[in-house]
């Protein structure tokens, strides 16, 4: 499967200099997407305008998964930060968790004007359906889901 | 020259029931054709409804539908396609490639995203 690496979506780099995206003390959520959605388009701002999310159903819940153990750390090096969280799974029970594309990181907000979306990722070349029984695993790189470096 | 083209057989809900791999070779006419009469062993039980022919190399794909028919997991299933042709070019209109499905558990690891500011 062609996994990529994460891609920030351009209006979380404006929000990370505005505050309005907290790496330090805001929280997250990991949701996945179907091959119809919008996902990989960087001018998306909030999640209200992100479309087809993985339906509900079989292990699958609306909204994806809280982002734990979230740091924002030194990274590499002293001139690198990292955003960082754990491993986040989904296991399929009763039936397939279908149509799974790509997994896209939301900041959690109280208003939907408050839900941006941070950064995307495509699983696959192919959507695919993880069958009852089994278990995906999004495993962020220790090197982090997301850095910010200066040269 | 040759081909490869993978055949999925699918449940009407697109589900997997069997899947091979084709090499067919272009022929003039405007087709490529296999070998041999194209089969597949057919992996879980299930309702079949259609085959998907994915050309690899140029990643489109294509349906054919198949009359329903109950499938047994062990039994070879051939597929009497006229002079074993996998590929037409001037065929059906290509598909969205069908859903792969995963049967165990899966870790996706993924590489960070990265921005860097440079000093002026």
């Amino acid at each position: 499967m062609a996994v990529q690496a994460f891609k920030w979506y351009n209006q979380a780099l404006k929000k990370i200099g505005n505050g309005s995206i907290n790496f330090a003390s805001d929280t997250f959520r990991l949701l996945l997407v179907t091959s119809a959605s919008n996902f990989a388009t960087r001018t998306l701002g909030l999640l209200g305008s992100l479309t087809n999310e993985v339906s509900e159903a079989n292990g699958y819940s609306s909204s994806g998964k809280a982002l734990g153990n979230v740091t924002w750390t030194v990274g590499a090096s002293a001139k690198q930060y990292r955003f960082l969280a754990s491993s986040v799974a989904w296991s399929a029970n009763g039936g397939s968790i279908s149509n799974i594309k790509g997994a896209v990181v939301v900041k959690i907000g109280a208003s939907a004007g408050a839900r941006d979306l941070v950064c995307f990722a495509s699983l696959t070349g192919s959507q695919f359906a993880l069958a009852a029984g089994n278990r995906l695993t999004i495993q962020p790189n220790a090197a982090g889901i997301l850095t910010l470096s200066t040269t | 020259m040759r081909g490869r083209f993978v055949l999925r057989l699918l449940d009407a809900a697109d589900g997997l029931l069997g899947w091979t791999e084709v090499l067919a070779r272009p022929c003039p006419g405007g087709a490529f054709h296999a070998d041999d009469a194209v089969g597949l062993v057919v992996d879980r039980d299930g309702q079949a409804a259609s085959v998907t022919v994915h050309w690899t190399e140029l990643d489109i794909a294509r349906r054919v539908t198949v009359p329903v028919m109950a499938v047994r997991a062990g039994v070879r299933l051939r597929l009497d396609w006229p002079e074993n042709i996998v590929w037409r070019v001037h065929g059906e209109a290509d598909v969205p490639r069908p859903p792969v499905t995963v049967r165990r558990d899966l870790t996706l690891s993924l590489r960070p995203g990265e921005s860097s500011a440079a000093a002026v």
